[in-house]
C-alpha cells in the first residue's frame, strides 16, 4: 500500500485529535503550527478524515503566512473522498488549500461556459483527473499504428485546447493527470506490441501527455508513475470504482492526496531547497572518529558498503537537479572532512559540499547555521540522520525544518528521501543546473559559533533510563570491543584485552562499571564503560583508569551521571577524593576538557603524555540528571 | 484462530462507524438502517466496508456492499467470511 512511510508514526493520533478538538483560546498561530505538526504524521484513510474534521472544526481562516491555493478537481470519476487527504496535505505544508468539485464528466462544460460555478469559484489550480475514455473511444484492435498515432494526436489536440482555456480564461495553472490503465490485459505479452491495444493506447497517450505538458508549460500528476511504483491494484478498486466510481482507491487516498499537496506547495515555493546529511552510518556505516578510515564500510565487494554508495549517488544526482547540499555531523571536523579528501570510494567529495559543519554542538543550532550561511529560510532544509534522537530534537526545536523517519536499513534511505517528495520540482533550469556550484562560492565560510541553548525539555521528553552495572562475563565481549575500538570519548586509550578485563572482575579493589542507556526510542546498548582503581599513590583516592563512551550518546548528560554514581561507589568504599588522568592522542580531543566540564580540578602541568585530575567525593551526588538510573546490579551498599 | 462472535463482531462494527463518523458515542443496533442514520451516506457506507476490510483482512465484493442496508446485514457477512471452518 502506498503509505507515508517518510513520515514518524504519532503514539496516539485520535487522542490528539480528541485533545485539540477540546482546546480554547489558543491563538491562531499556535493552532495552526500545531495543526501542521500533526499533519505531519503517518497515518492511514480513516485517521487522514478525523484530522481533516479537525481542521474543519478549528481553522476558521488561512493562517497568517500561509499561501491560499484555489484548487478546482475536474474530472469523471468521484473525487469527494480526495478532499480530505488533499486539504491535509496541504496543512503538512502549511498551506490551505480550499477545493471546488466540478460537476461529474462536466468538466468541458465548466471550463467553457461563461457562466460556470468553476468560473465565479474562480481557481488558481485546475486538476484534470481525466479517464482514458474522456480522452478518446476505444479503437478497433485491428487499427494500424498510424491509425492510432493519428487518434491520439487529435485527442491531445482537444485536451491542449482545454487547457489553453483554463490557463487564458480562467487564469489558472493547469495540473493534467496522467491515465490509470485499469483494462485487464487482452493478449497477455503481447499487448505491448499490439498497436491498439488498450495498455498500448494507454501508454501512448500517457507519453503524448508529457510531451504536450511539457511544451506548454502544463504541470503534470503522474499518476501512471506511480500505480507503477506500488501496483495498480494498490490505487484501483475494482468494487469502489463499480459501487461509486471511485478511481483512486481509499488505500490510495493518503498518498494521492499529498502527491497534489506537495504539487501546489511547490507551486507557491514550498518546496525545500537544502539537503542536510548527517556523515557516520548515514553516508557509510560505521562512526569514522572510531573506526578509521579503513574502518568505516563503504565501497564496493561489500554488501553493506555498496548500499551506502547507492545513496551517495542518489545524493548526488540531486545536486546535479539543484538540490543544495551540506553536512551535519557530530564530528571532529578535520578528521569528519578527510573521508571526503581520502576516502576512496566516496562518491560525494567536498566540492559537492556546500555547506559542512561538523563539530559537537546540538544539531539544532548547527541547522540553523547552515540556514544562515546559505542565506535561505530554515523551512528550506530537509534534514536526514540516521539517529532517531537527533530526528526527534530538531522536530522539536524546528518544527519548520523537514526530517523524513529515515529507515532503520541503508537500503531504504534513497527511497525514503525520494518519496517523501520534499524537492519536488515544477521546472529544471540551467540555473539548478550550476545552483550548487553558484552556493559554493559564495558560501561564508565560517566555523560554527558556539551558544547555549536550553536542553531541559528535550532531555526530559527522551525518557532515559540507564543500567549501571558492573562487569560481568556477559558483558565482557561487548566491553572489550568497545575498549578496543572507541577512540574519540576515551580518555586513557588503555587496550585491555579480554583476559585482562576479566581479571579486573576479579580483583575486589577494583571498581568496574558498564551503563547502558534506555530511552523512548529503544535501547542504545551497552554504551560506556569505566574501571578505577586504588590510586598507588594517595590511599584517600579512587584513579580512573579508563572512562570511554559511545559518541552516539553525546549530550545526553551520561558524563554527569557516571561522576555522581562513581561518586557513590567512592564514598561507600571509604574514598574521598576522584583522580583523572586525560591521555591526549590524535583523536580523543573531544574529552580533553572532560573532567573540567564534570567538576574536576587540574593538578598536573598540561604535558604531552597526560593531565591530572582531582575531585572531592561530595557528601551527596554531585549531580542530578534528567536519567532514571537503575543501579540493582551494583553492590547493596554502594546504592 | 477462533471465530468471532456476534457480540465481537457487532463491536468491531461499533467502532468502525465511530471512526467514520468521529463520534465516540455512536451505538447502532442491530436493526438499524442506512434510512435511520444521515451520516451513513454513500461514501461513509465505503468508508466503513474500508475499516472493517482493515480489521479483519477481509474483502466484500461490489453485491455485498450494494445489499448491505442494516447493521445486521453487515454482521451477518463479516460472520461468514471470518467462520472458521
Amino acid at each position: 500500500m502506498p503509505d507515508l512511510h517518510w513520515l514518524p508514526r504519532h503514539a496516539d493520533l485520535r487522542g490528539a485529535v480528541t485533545l485539540m478538538k477540546g482546546q480554547t483560546d489558543v491563538a491562531p498561530e499556535a493552532l495552526a503550527e500545531q495543526l501542521a505538526r500533526l499533519a505531519n504524521h503517518r497515518m492511514d484513510y480513516l485517521e487522514t478524515l478525523s484530522v481533516d474534521r479537525l481542521v474543519r472544526s478549528t481553522l476558521r481562516e488561512t493562517p497568517a503566512g500561509w499561501p491560499e491555493v484555489r484548487l478546482a478537481l475536474l474530472g469523471s470519476s468521484s473525487v469527494e473522498h480526495l478532499l480530505p487527504p488533499i486539504a491535509v496535505g496541504g496543512i503538512r505544508r502549511r498551506l490551505r488549500i480550499l477545493p471546488f468539485v466540478g460537476g461529474f464528466g462536466l468538466y468541458r462544460q465548466e471550463l467553457l461556459s461563461p457562466s460556470s460555478e468553476l468560473r465565479s469559484f474562480a481557481p488558481h489550480v485546475v486538476l484534470l483527473a481525466l479517464q482514458p475514455t474522456d480522452l478518446m473511444a476505444a479503437l478497433p484492435l485491428g487499427a494500424s499504428l498510424e491509425q492510432v498515432d493519428s487518434a491520439i494526436a487529435r485527442s491531445i489536440e482537444t485536451l491542449v485546447a482545454l487547457w489553453r482555456v483554463a490557463r487564458e480564461q480562467h487564469s489558472a495553472t493547469v495540473v493534467q493527470q496522467t491515465l490509470l490503465d485499469t483494462d485487464e490485459t487482452l493478449f497477455g505479452n503481447m499487448d505491448g506490441l499490439v498497436a491498439a491495444s488498450p495498455r498500448n493506447v494507454v501508454d501512448r497517450l500517457n507519453q503524448a501527455i508529457r510531451n504536450a505538458a511539457a511544451s506548454e508549460g502544463v504541470l503534470v500528476l503522474d499518476l501512471a508513475h506511480w500505480a507503477e511504483r506500488h501496483g495498480r491494484d494498490a490505487w484501483f478498486d475494482p468494487v469502489r470504482w463499480h459501487y461509486a466510481k471511485q478511481m483512486i482507491a481509499q488505500g490510495a487516498a493518503v498518498a494521492y492526496g499529498d502527491l497534489v499537496a506537495r504539487l501546489l506547495g511547490a507551486l507557491r515555493g514550498r518546496g525545500s531547497k537544502c539537503l542536510v546529511l548527517d556523515l557516520d552510518n548515514t553516508l557509510w556505516g560505521g562512526v569514522i572518529g572510531d573506526d578509521g578510515l579503513d574502518g568505516i564500510v563503504l565501497g564496493q565487494g561489500h554488501a553493506v558498503g555498496e548500499a551506502f554508495l547507492a545513496f551517495q549517488s542518489f545524493a548526488k544526482r540531486l545536486s546535479e537537479r539543484g538540490v543544495i547540499l551540506a553536512v551535519c555531523s557530530k564530528n571532529d571536523p578535520a578528521i569528519a572532512a578527510s573521508v571526503f579528501r581520502e576516502h576512496p570510494e566516496m562518491v560525494l567529495r567536498l566540492e559537492d559540499i556546500t555547506a559542512f559543519v561538523a563539530n559537537w554542538q546540538d544539531k539544532p543550532t548547527n541547522l540553523r547555521e547552515i540556514a544562515r550561511m546559505l542565506n535561505i529560510g530554515l523551512d528550506s532544509l530537509v534534514f536526514f540522520d540516521d539517529n532517531p534522537a537527533e530526528r526527534e530534537i530538531v522536530r522539536q526545536k524546528i518544527p519548520e525544518v523537514a526530517v523524513p523517519e529515515v529507515p532503520s536499513e541503508v537500503t531504504g534511505f534513497a527511497r525514503c528521501l525520494a518519496e517523501g517528495g520534499w524537492f519536488e520540482a515544477i521546472s529544471f533550469t540551467r540555473e539548478d543546473q550550476q545552483r550548487s556550484q553558484q552556493y559554493l562560492e559564495n558560501r561564508q565560510r565560517e566555523t560554527a559559533l558556539s551558544s547555549a541553548t536550553n536542553m531541559d525539555d528535550f532531555l526530559a521528553s527522551l525518557e532515559m533510563r540507564m543500567i549501571a552495572a558492573p562487569f560481568n562475563s556477559v558483558d565482557l565481549p561487548r566491553i572489550t570491543q568497545l575498549a578496543g575500538k572507541t577512540n574519540q570519548f576515551n580518555v586513557t586509550t588503555r587496550r585491555y584485552n579480554r583476559e585482562q578485563m576479566a581479571a579486573f572482575c576479579d580483583d575486589r579493589d577494583a571498581v568496574t562499571l558498564s551503563f547502558r542507556l534506555i530511552d523512548k526510542f529503544g535501547d542504545n546498548g551497552l554504551i560506556c564503560v569505566v574501571i578505577a582503581l586504588p590510586d598507588g599513590d594517595h590511599s584517600e583516592a579512587l584513579r580512573i583508569d579508563t572512562w570511554l563512551m559511545s559518541c552516539r550518546v553525546l549530550g545526553r548528560q551520561v558524563e554527569e551521571e557516571v561522576i555522581s554514581q562513581l561518586c557513590l561507589i567512592a564514598r561507600d568504599r571509604g574514598y574521598s577524593r576522584l583522580i583523572g588522568e586525560y591521555v591526549p592522542t590524535a583523536k580523543n580531543g573531544l574529552v580533553r576538557d572532560l573532567y573540567r566540564r564534570v567538576g574536576f580540578q587540574q593538578i598536573s602541568p598540561d604535558s604531552e603524555t597526560n593531565t591530572l585530575w582531582s575531585m572531592v567525593v561530595p557528601h551527596d551526588v554531585p549531580y542530578r540528571t534528567f536519567i532514571d538510573v537503575d543501579a540493582r546490579h551494583l553492590p547493596a551498599t554502594a546504592v | 484462530m477462533t471465530t468471532p462472535t456476534d457480540d465481537d463482531i457487532l463491536n468491531t462494527i461499533t467502532q468502525a462507524f465511530r471512526d467514520v463518523f468521529d463520534d465516540p458515542s455512536f451505538t447502532p443496533t442491530l436493526d438499524m438502517s442506512r434510512q435511520d442514520e444521515p451520516r451513513w451516506d454513500s461514501m461513509n457506507h465505503l468508508n466503513a466496508f474500508f475499516a472493517l476490510e482493515a480489521q479483519y483482512g477481509i474483502r466484500f465484493g461490489v453485491a455485498e456492499v450494494e445489499e448491505v442496508q442494516r447493521i445486521s446485514d453487515l454482521v451477518r457477512l463479516v460472520h461468514e467470511k471470518t467462520s472458521v471452518i
